[in-house]
């Protein structure tokens, strides 16, 4: 079944499968998010941050039995057969629909969070306080406490908090909201795992997965875009769930100041190379950046001359025809044609 | 000194308990005294308890050092349970600016759980010296030990890390030492002086069988109908995530128990489901790698299968160790086909690097910088640790012919025509007892009749009602708060 959606990544033209199995658990390097933003793939980005290397490949060896893949050299194309089944897939798999990588790439640890948040809520609405908490990590751990200490003495806390919930399930589809309802941890009640909900609802394990993670994705997108109107459960979102790193957003703040690459690296202290792969990353997954401040309008003549025609021109060839060019131009200028494509 | 009372006082107040198990009361005595101790307790006896009660009597900090994030975090969860608050881990996955603040108030902890890589970090080392620490505790020590089965070149600071926090005492915890380690615990840790408490890895209760089945087929039905007719609950473990989920789906089909799987590749809140399931008893059984039951503290487990051949002798006793805790009745068996000595075989030396890659990894290291594996991994921190090339061939090598040696020990414990009991006794034990062996002792099983003879036969055969439909998500809310 994973397999099937794995196919559905890729496409008749050589994808390097490494790139697109980064992709889904989120590694952020430049590179892979470049190739995530010319694969089309970007909004799966870090949706499956668990997968395993192997079992990635070993799915892999599998659509080349079935005569759907081929795979040389870090590279992996469908076949004519592949490409059909994969036509076939696209309209039956069920598909998450408000899942977007690049704003959501943290949802895991949010959702820990807010699961954790629901549960020191019930337990202390219930007067308890032997339990054992939901695992999560340390980080998580310490900001959910502090949230809960902060709104401690408020007597409504537990209302509002309710109701801030149901404000947001009530907006979700009712299987959605059922769904994740059954996952939570409170007073007394355990949640069903998967496999239990997969049974029950007679699916697989894969589907309820899908099914969870779209319910999870549609109520983060509705708390971030309204925080105003859930103070409470605002309070369990994070600046490390942002679309840039931190120290990418650092970069990202000063060049809005309208400071230059120069003087960003003095002043931060990190090298120029460090910098400008910050600008590529805030390129690739901020909306509206300002591409025309880094390509001036004779290079980017230049650079339509020689690659609107050969989009996948290597930098090398290009480098050939144009010796002032530096990697940095050519790579931005290649995010910024993927980009208004998208 | 303090007084017995007062020790049965706390025991009662903060536990729940009015009598220890064998060895608990003599480590807490020489800790409260300021000695250093080195105790080996069988899984299941109730090591944590030895350093979480003198830590009420003492009052002030305890420090204690385990090996992985899950095992530290599974520690506070169970002291949270307890009703204690002030209990923390401090690592890795802590932004930098939280981590300065736990630093900074640190003394107001109790207990402090961290990893050797984090405890030897100067700021963390700074905060730590303007606590005052009653206790230093070193847990699974046997992984200081390069002969030990887990062996953490991390844990080799550790003597220098006592020697800088000076803390009144200092104990170095483990289920599984024989003497050889016990040595190496000592010499590595600086504990010359140690009091030394060992109680016999043999728990009574716990039967031990062994089940040949002549192929896969076999065993599986072997097993469901083992099962069907066990009293529960129980666990079965695997050494391969996929037939856990295999095996469950099996189980699933041809009994009416209660089954989940559980592997390490599951989501955090899946395994945390799964374990809170268990341990509140709306699951029958567990089909799991050994990533399950690090910190399971469930007193009623009533038996602990093995699907595949256990890796070691020392793993195979930590993990049946998980049974029959509440003192009744459990038994452990073990279920071999010919075939699984060959998977065993080739998982001995999985991970650890030839020494013709170590060679080329010292000489070039630039080479392997985006490489990933263990192999790599314990590679670059044996570098770190500047163990050179030679030093580092001659380890593994040595690791290499140990784990082979324990294999070979477990092997020998499944063709063992003699008590299996006192085979264990005699490996493990400074001063092995005479086993008395009879028939609820241990054997070797190919029908399921011994479940009569040990009283473990399931009462009622019971059908599962589940309910089909989801409960509403407002029903769930109203539930909640």
């Amino acid at each position: 079944m994973l397999t099937d959606y794995l196919l559905c990544l890729f496409a008749t033209a050589p994808r390097r499968y490494q790139a697109i199995y980064y992709t889904l658990v989120g590694k952020r390097t430049t590179s892979n998010l470049y190739a995530g933003l010319a694969y089309g793939l970007l909004k799966w980005l870090q949706i499956y941050p668990n997968l395993e290397l192997a079992q990635f490949q070993a799915e892999l060896t599998q659509l080349q039995e079935k005569g759907w893949l081929m795979v040389e050299d870090r590279q992996a194309w469908l076949t004519p057969a592949g490409a059909d089944q994969k036509a076939t897939l696209m309209t039956t798999l069920e598909w998450p629909t408000h899942y977007y990588g690049p704003e959501m790439g943290h949802l895991q640890q949010f959702q820990s969070r807010l699961f954790l948040a629901i549960q020191i809520m019930s337990e202390y609405s219930h007067h308890n306080t032997h339990y054992f908490p939901i695992e999560t990590s340390m980080r998580d751990r310490v900001q959910v406490v502090s949230w809960f200490k902060q709104h401690k003495q408020d007597s409504e806390m537990v209302a509002q908090f309710k109701q801030e919930l149901q404000q947001i399930l009530t907006q979700l589809t009712p299987i959605q909201a059922d769904l994740l309802a059954n996952r939570l941890v409170g007073h007394q009640i355990i949640g069903q795992s998967q496999q239990q909900l997969a049974q029950k609802l007679t699916i697989t394990p894969l589907i309820v997965t899908i099914r969870l993670l779209d319910a999870q994705a549609h109520f983060f997108a509705i708390l971030s875009q309204h925080t105003t109107d859930y103070p409470l459960l605002a309070g369990l979102l994070s600046p490390l769930d942002a679309i840039l790193s931190l120290s990418t957003a650092q970069t990202w703040m000063l060049l809005q100041q309208g400071q230059s690459i120069e003087t960003i690296s003095q002043k931060r202290r990190v090298k120029l190379g460090t910098i400008r792969e910050h600008i590529l990353e805030t390129a690739i997954l901020q909306p509206q950046f300002p591409f025309e401040r880094f390509i001036s309008p004779d290079l980017e003549t230049a650079l339509a001359a020689l690659m609107t025609e050969m989009p996948d021109l290597t930098f090398n060839a290009a480098h050939e025809q144009l010796p002032t060019l530096d990697f940095f131009s050519y790579r931005l200028y290649q995010i910024k044609t993927k980009v208004v494509a998208a | 000194m303090t007084s017995e009372q007062l020790i049965y006082d706390q025991l009662a107040q903060h536990f729940g308990y009015s009598t220890f198990k064998p060895g608990q009361l003599a480590v807490i005595q020489s800790v409260l005294a300021g000695q250093e101790t080195l105790a080996v307790l069988p899984t299941g006896t109730g090591k944590s308890l030895c350093y979480q009660l003198p830590a009420y009597i003492l009052g002030h900090t305890t420090v204690i050092v385990s090996p992985l994030i899950a095992l530290m975090q599974d520690q506070v969860a169970q002291l949270n349970y307890q009703g204690e608050k002030r209990a923390v881990a401090i690592n890795s996955n802590l932004v930098p600016q939280q981590k300065h603040q736990l630093l900074t108030h640190l003394a107001d902890y109790r207990f402090i759980f961290m990893a050797p890589e984090t405890i030897s970090q100067p700021e963390v080392i700074q905060a730590l010296q303007r606590c005052q620490i009653d206790l230093f505790v070193v847990d699974e020590a046997h992984c200081i030990s390069q002969w030990g089965i887990d062996f953490r070149p991390d844990y080799l600071v550790l003597a220098t890390i006592k020697a800088q926090l000076q803390p009144t005492a200092t104990l170095a915890l483990t289920a599984t030492a024989n003497d050889r380690v016990r040595q190496d615990i000592l010499n590595k840790l600086a504990l010359k002086n140690a009091a030394q408490i060992m109680t016999s890895v043999d728990r009574p209760n716990i039967y031990l069988g062994v089940s040949q089945q002549p192929d896969e087929q076999a065993k599986n039905q072997f097993l469901a109908n083992l099962v069907q007719k066990s009293q529960g609950p129980g666990i079965i473990y695997f050494s391969s995530r996929q037939k856990t989920m295999e095996i469950a789906a099996f189980l699933q089909q041809e009994t009416d128990l209660k089954i989940a799987y559980y592997h390490a590749a599951l989501s955090t809140q899946e395994r945390y489901l799964i374990q809170q399931q268990f341990m509140q008893g709306q699951l029958d059984l567990i089909c799991t790698t050994n990533a399950f039951g690090m910190g399971i503290n469930k007193a009623d487990i009533r038996y602990v299968i093995h699907y595949h051949l256990p890796q070691n002798i020392e793993s195979y006793l930590q993990e049946i160790g998980r049974a029959g805790r509440d003192g009744q009745p459990a038994y452990a068996l073990v279920l071999t086909t010919p075939q699984d000595l060959y998977l065993q075989q080739s998982l001995v030396s999985f991970g650890i690097p030839e020494p013709g890659l170590i060679r080329r990894y010292y000489q070039e290291p630039q080479l392997f910088k985006q490489s990933q594996g263990n192999e790599f991994e314990l590679l670059r921190r044996y570098q770190q640790l500047g163990m050179t090339e030679e030093e580092v061939i001659k380890l593994l090598d040595n690791r290499q012919t140990e784990k082979q040696f324990s294999l070979q020990t477990m092997l020998d414990y499944l063709t063992l025509k003699g008590c299996r009991r006192q085979f264990i006794v005699n490996y493990f034990d400074q001063a092995p007892k005479t086993i008395e062996h009879s028939g609820t002792c241990c054997g070797e099983q190919d029908s399921t009749d011994f479940l009569a003879q040990l009283d473990l036969e399931q009462a009622i055969n019971y059908k599962t009602t589940e309910t089909v439909v989801l409960t509403g998500w407002t029903g769930i809310l109203d539930q909640l708060f």
